[in-house]
């Protein structure tokens, strides 16, 4: 028997745009053509570097760059000069995510022209226009945090019901994130319901905690199941 | 006309036939892929009851013979989906998506699942048929060439006529199975699915089984089990496996060429050693066996 299941996807329990993991997922819009060299950190290591290709011949308007797969293949062929290149259609957007393994990745953009290159983006400090988008697994009581408007809210996850069919989770819920916070701060989802936080704000990162697990119906924190005793009917007197 | 004729009754010829019916069984083994699933399986049967009835024709019919199917162990190897989050629209337009969260699989490739399925002794069929005695000349093989009749019985390798039951024909009916068996195909995959997810936390596992709705049904729809399990499995074991022609075969084969009903060493030994005495024994040729509605008679002569 063989199970190939996605271990970190149910440890993690803290989401945070600045620190990339298997649950969050950043999405970054480049409206003008040219040509772009991504540099991956992981850990605050620069762990590879690759290159985008933004032209109005691409017709793809969307180039997704799982940055996991993208380190394991620098680890794999022991070397960091095969670069990986992506390309995309003009005014479509570069999604990073993590599609398993530990996380803790961010990414730096730099647009070259002529010789030069100047920083478009970095993953720390998301941009107007930005998604940061999170699938929460654990149910529970979750806190999200904005560090630079110092907003918060809370996000509940419910336990999931097992009945005869399959659960699909509902349409994911959007919050725009401001110089006001959140909106809405308060949010009732289902498990593996998608969060996508819209930035409308100059610089944002933000940050999807645990506070409370829920254990499910009928069982509380710490609450243990009861114990079944057998007595001896003779015992040693 | 036969120097010696002997006559069973027909009580006598079934306790003959219920020794070599409890030495019936046989087992089998093998593999198929069906598709959807593979199948392994290790099955075995063994005899029990059936009444006998001497005919008039010179055969015996044997009736509501208990095939008893034990061992029944079936083991599936099933591809459960894969189960992934997100791939939901982050930018919807009225020509399409114009952003999409990519997908992160939390079962990363199809994961297999192996079902184990006891049912021993739990599937039954009944057999019947028609026979006639065949006779037969039986020189063991430890018999070597330079042996004495008398050192053959001393070594315990003497010849024998031997008197088979030869089929003319033979019915089985439809498997029979106990209704015990859905529950226990449940509770198998139930068990299944935990050792799959056995080191996942209570909530994690709460969340793939919600997320697989229920489990039992997406197995039971993944191996074709229609509303009727008893048919479905009738059908894997009958025609994926093909067991009743394995039954039927096996049988004709115990029967008429390995387990006789009744045997007579030759030459019939008379008197045994007496002092210097050598044993007496008499020649048998031409030995036949007969059945009629009361019994069954055994002819010979005597001679080389």
């Amino acid at each position: 028997m063989k199970a190939l299941i996605n271990t970190y996807a149910f440890r993690q329990t803290s989401i945070d745009s600045a620190n990339l993991g298997v649950l969050g997922v950043v999405a970054h819009p480049i409206s003008n053509d040219g040509e772009f060299e991504g540099s991956v950190f992981q850990n605050a290591v620069q762990a590879k570097t690759f290159h985008l290709t933004v032209s109005e011949q691409m017709k793809n308007k969307q180039a997704d760059v799982d940055l996991f797969t993208l380190v394991a293949q620098c680890q794999r062929q022991r070397t960091r000069y095969e670069e990986p290149s992506y390309s995309m259609a003009e005014n479509g957007y570069v999604v990073f995510f993590v599609s398993q393994g530990p996380g803790g990745f961010h990414v730096l953009l730099k647009e070259q022209r002529k010789q030069k290159s100047r920083r478009v983006f970095d993953s720390r400090k998301l941009q107007k226009g930005d998604f940061f988008i999170v699938s929460l697994l654990r149910p529970g009581i979750y806190e999200m945090a904005e560090k630079y408007a110092k907003a918060e809210g809370k996000i509940t996850i419910a336990y999931p019901k097992i009945e005869k069919q399959p659960y699909v989770p509902k349409p994911p819920e959007t919050v725009i994130v401001s110089e006001a916070g959140f909106k809405p701060s308060n949010l009732k989802l289902g498990a593996a319901q998608g969060v996508i936080f819209t930035i409308e704000t100059s610089k944002a990162a933000v940050k999807v905690n645990l506070k409370e697990p829920s254990n499910g119906p009928g069982r509380k924190k710490g609450q243990t199941r009861d114990k079944v005793r057998w007595r001896n009917p003779s015992p040693i007197k | 006309m036969d120097h010696f004729t002997v006559a069973t009754s027909e009580k006598t010829f079934r306790k003959l036939f219920e020794k070599v019916r409890d030495n019936v069984s046989e087992s089998t083994s093998g593999n198929v892929d069906l598709g959807p699933f593979s199948l392994s399986w290790n099955l075995g049967f063994r005899l029990e009851d059936g009444s006998i009835d001497l005919q008039g024709d010179n055969s015996v019919l044997i009736s509501e013979l208990d095939v008893v199917y034990d061992p029944v162990q079936l083991t599936f190897g099933i591809d459960i989906p894969e189960i992934c989050i997100g791939g939901f629209c982050i930018i919807p337009t009225p020509f399409g998506c114009a952003l999409r969260a990519p997908r992160i699989c939390v079962f990363s490739a199809d994961p297999d699942i192996s079902l184990p399925l006891d049912i021993s002794g739990l599937v039954e069929s009944e057999l019947s048929g028609s026979f006639r005695i065949k006779t037969r000349y039986f020189v063991d093989p430890a018999r070597t060439a330079g042996m004495t009749d008398l050192d053959a019985e001393d070594a315990g390798v003497p010849n024998k006529w031997q008197f088979l039951l030869d089929p003319i024909w033979l019915d089985i009916d439809p498997l029979d199975i106990s209704d015990t068996v859905g529950n226990i195909l449940d509770q198998a995959i139930e068990n299944a699915v935990d050792t799959l997810l056995g080191w996942l936390p209570g909530w994690a596992k709460d969340l793939i089984k919600a997320i697989l709705g229920s489990i039992v049904d997406l197995i039971r729809e993944i191996l074709d089990i229609a509303d009727d399990i008893d048919e479905w499995l009738s059908n894997l074991l009958g025609v994926s496996i093909g067991i009743l022609d394995f039954v039927l075969t096996a049988v004709a084969g115990f029967l008429a060429k390995r387990f006789p009903i009744f045997e007579v060493e030759d030459p019939y030994p008379v008197l045994d050693y007496n002092g210097s005495l050598i044993p007496v024994k008499i020649p048998l040729i031409g030995m036949d066996a007969k059945i009629t509605e009361d019994e069954m008679i055994l002819t010979s002569n005597v001679g080389v």
